[in-house]
């Protein structure tokens, strides 16, 4: 991809190991290195993940068996505001920009570090303050929050327990999102490296592109939200309350203004690492780049205009749901856009069928069911009978911990090796992901027929009928933690004693994969001067 | 009702004074966040403060019919007679100083528009709440209002009734419908209801504007005798000062979405044309 990079090579300092102001524990969180900034969030992250992985295991314990098993239905509905709370914003929203775009993103351009690199420090410090507010409004004040995710008012005007807390730790998790937006915006406009035009960027980089977008425009939209929610509960303003002449349908637009574009801002990133890992795992280049590239735009530009969806049944006007329901089909085009190129891609490529290259192809897998039952619930007359069914939740489940997490999965095993410079075993990665792809169909599927047959969410309790199914799926929760317990346990132990390999053990054309593993403190000894394109394979 | 008069006036507030307030409230936040008051926000049903006023849905219940009302030719007519289709009743009085011709107005237009057939398809019926208000004041509103619809519009499909006190309270209460004289005003909720042609209540509309397609859609439904689900329960009520008192709130929410947009905007432009960061080694590699 580059002229000649590493002219002369000296022996790398990995970046963990140069010198910082600091010493020790501060030499990391005071650190404005974006490597060193991307792995405080690999570990902050997957420590909440396994947080929310934990309180999904124990719902799902609950609804082993029809009555009360093991808590009581106030602690239930705790269990699934957290687990959504911490699931959606302390780990999918910043997931892959936070870890993978700031450890990569300066990497793939050419640059020595993001445009702000102190902003970006203070970005982690922010999400660990937000992240303390959320986990501290457990044990304060009314105690842990009822709500679910969505916060809808009027219930969380009145509920006692501790709803300001919560909403404002989420308020602070905004800020965090918004400066790393700027952050990457700023840095993809300003720091490509010589020769790096446009259409040069690898689309993982474009991915992150219009996500920083979107994260820049609409997380202001879910901060006034909730502010306003805060002003109504301390100081009783009537803005969202029926009985001060104030209007909840209000909420549920401005709310889903923000959240429906976060599931974009979930989504997207993983689109770009599926977008990075393919080709070089096909061996050619990406067919259709602009298209991909584009679609991601569309993407994001379309997607923010269709919240409306969530509100089919909420009572809004018949005009806006057919406009909703209509965009909504619109958007499934450029995410089909991306499919058809990716399945284009490996046809007729010399695949090698690697660990990431297998989490990556189960993501096109389990992402187009998701996608397609979305479908579903995007018919306006449909959706009256899927609308807070587990239909809703096994379709979620599926684009999200299907997409987004799979692409985790596979983003974490292609990466790891050029972070750590070692290589995990594959032997037992293959397994890993074998037991986690039976784990997480015999978790979900059954989700979509128990909604379909009825079954509503969020409940506590369920009606004989729906036994088998529901045991079903809580036996896939325990195959499914299961697998993942070995993944990350493969990964981690190969950190420090998996096997070293070279520098680009994938053959990956992009710039990350032409600088030493693990990568030096500015990555580049020289910043490089690009001629050609991120996946072409005839002429290096 | 205190509570909801204490809602409106946060609204209507002057612009001055403003930060100053905005810095009380960020104290006020900050110190409610770290000592939360159980107290301050439990459990509280605010619907009993405004006993008076307000709408309890009555979907599927019907109306009866054997009421009578005068129609604006003075004629005594029981409802049965002129609820044989789907109809649109509208409660309001006529000599209400605000809400309540927007409300007829804002029909009208609705009306003007919407593609099915007055007094074939439809009918509309507005009913003063006003004991005191007569077939006089009725006809002059029905003029009025008849003359904003430019499509061809026959005089029976929209009557104007005045009726006495017990006939209406009747009417209010089986529609669910609570209102409340204050001097020569009403406080009073601002909805219109849909019927079925046997009378029975089909969906609330609530506010005073209507789009044609949400109004044609409830209207099938009535016609099908089906009940639907009710269409955004923006509950305004009408107050002697400022109906519209929750503007503020919508303006400041506009004023934020065009702050961003513009941020956004001048950022992009920003980046695109101030030239680009260089380190020193890589302007002299070019």
């Amino acid at each position: 991809m580059t002229e000649k990079i590493l002219g002369e090579v000296q022996p790398a300092v990995p970046f963990y190991k140069s010198p910082e102001r600091f010493g020790g524990m501060f030499g990391w969180i005071f650190s404005t290195d974006h490597k060193r900034i991307g792995i405080l969030y690999l570990l902050s992250i997957l420590f909440f993940f396994l947080t929310g992985v934990s309180l999904g295991f124990l719902m799902r314990l609950e609804l082993l068996a029809p009555g009360p098993t093991l808590m009581k239905p106030q602690t239930y509905n705790a269990l699934f505001t957290l687990h959504g709370v911490i699931m959606i914003f302390l780990f999918v929203i910043p997931g892959i920009p936070a870890i993978f775009g700031n450890f990569f993103l300066p990497i793939q351009i050419g640059a020595r570090d993001v445009a702000f690199p102190r902003i970006n420090l203070l970005s982690w410090w922010i999400y660990m303050a937000g992240a303390l507010l959320a986990l501290l409004s457990l044990f304060t004040g009314g105690g842990p929050i009822d709500t679910g995710w969505t916060f809808y008012v009027p219930y969380s005007l009145r509920t006692t327990v501790n709803v300001p807390l919560a909403v404002f730790g989420v308020f602070v998790l905004g800020f965090s999102s918004i400066l790393t937006g700027i952050n990457f915006v700023t840095t993809v406009h300003w720091l490509r490296a010589p020769g790096m035009t446009w259409f040069r960027l690898p689309l993982f980089v474009w991915s992150l592109y219009a996500t920083a977008w979107v994260q820049i425009l609409v997380t202001p939209v879910v901060g006034i939200t909730l502010l306003l929610t805060l002003l109504e509960r301390l100081v009783g303003v009537g803005v969202f309350d029926p009985a001060k002449g104030g209007d909840p349908i209000l909420y549920q637009h401005l709310f889903w203004i923000y959240s429906h574009p976060a599931v974009y801002i979930m989504i997207l990133p993983a689109m770009g690492v599926i977008s990075e890992i393919l080709p070089v795992f096909a061996r050619r280049t990406i067919f259709g780049y602009k298209a991909i590239a584009f679609s991601s735009l569309a993407i994001a530009s379309v997607g923010s205009l269709v919240w409306g969806h969530h509100m089919f049944v909420s009572g809004q006007s018949d005009l806006a749901s057919l406009i909703f329901s209509f965009l909504t089909f619109l958007v499934a085009v450029p995410s089909a856009i991306k499919v058809f190129n990716w399945v284009a891609t490996l046809y007729k490529g010399s695949i090698e069928v690697e660990p990431p290259l297998l989490f990556s192809l189960t993501f096109i897998f389990l992402f187009s069911i998701g996608g397609l039952t979305g479908l579903f619930q995007g018919a306006l007359a449909l959706d009256v009978h899927l609308h807070d069914t587990y239909w809703i939740v096994g379709h979620f489940h599926y684009v999200i911990f299907g997409g987004t997490g799979f692409a985790i999965f596979g983003a974490l095993h292609y990466w790891l090796p050029k972070m750590f410079g070692r290589m995990y075993r594959k032997k037992i990665s293959y397994l890993a992901w074998a037991v986690i792809f039976v784990g997480f169909n015999t978790l979900y599927f059954p989700m979509l027929i128990l909604g379909w047959e009825g079954m509503p969410r969020r409940y506590y309790d369920y009606l004989a009928p729906f036994h088998t199914l529901q045991l079903i799926s809580t036996i896939g929760s325990w195959i499914l933690i299961a697998g993942l317990i070995l993944m990350f346990v493969n990964l981690f132990y190969s950190i420090f004693k998996g096997e070293r390999v070279g520098d680009n053990p994938w053959g990956g054309a992009t710039l990350e994969w032409q600088i030493p593993s693990p990568p030096i403190r500015e990555n580049f000894e020289k910043i490089p001067t690009v001629t050609r394109g991120p996946y072409d394979y005839g002429c290096s | 009702m205190g509570i909801l008069l204490k809602g409106y006036s946060t609204h209507s507030k002057g612009e001055a004074g403003h930060s100053r307030a905005l810095l009380f409230l960020g104290y006020l936040l900050f110190f409610s966040l770290i000592f939360p008051q159980p107290g301050l926000y439990s459990h509280v049903d605010h619907s009993k403060d405004q006993k008076g006023i307000g709408i309890d849905e009555k979907l599927g219940q019907i109306i009866p019919l054997d009421l009578t009302f005068q129609e604006e030719t003075n004629h005594s007519v029981p409802l049965k007679k002129l609820i044989d289709r789907p109809t649109i009743l509208a409660l309001v009085y006529y000599s209400c100083p605000d809400v309540c011709s927007f409300l007829l107005h804002n029909l009208a237009g609705t009306l003007n528009q919407l593609p099915a057939e007055p007094g074939k398809e439809y009918g509309v019926v507005a009913i003063s709440f006003d004991e005191t208000e007569k077939p006089e004041l009725a006809r002059e509103k029905k003029k009025l209002y008849l003359s904003m619809i430019e499509k061809p519009f026959p005089e029976d499909a929209w009557r104007f009734l005045t009726g006495d006190q017990e006939n209406i309270q009747k009417l209010a209460d089986s529609v669910g419908f609570r209102f409340k004289r204050e001097g020569k005003a009403f406080q009073h909720p601002v909805a219109i209801i849909i019927l079925s042609p046997d009378g029975k209540v089909t969906r609330y509309l609530y506010g005073m504007e209507f789009l044609p397609f949400d109004m044609k859609m409830a209207i099938l439904e009535a016609s099908e005798g089906r009940v639907g689900p009710t269409i955004s329960k923006v509950l305004r009520f009408c107050f002697s000062y400022d109906p519209k008192g929750r503007k503020y709130v919508f303006n400041t929410l506009k004023v934020a979405g065009i702050v961003t947009f513009v941020c956004g905007f001048a950022f992009i432009l920003f980046l695109v044309f101030k030239s680009r960061r260089r380190h020193p080694e890589e302007r002299s590699s070019e």
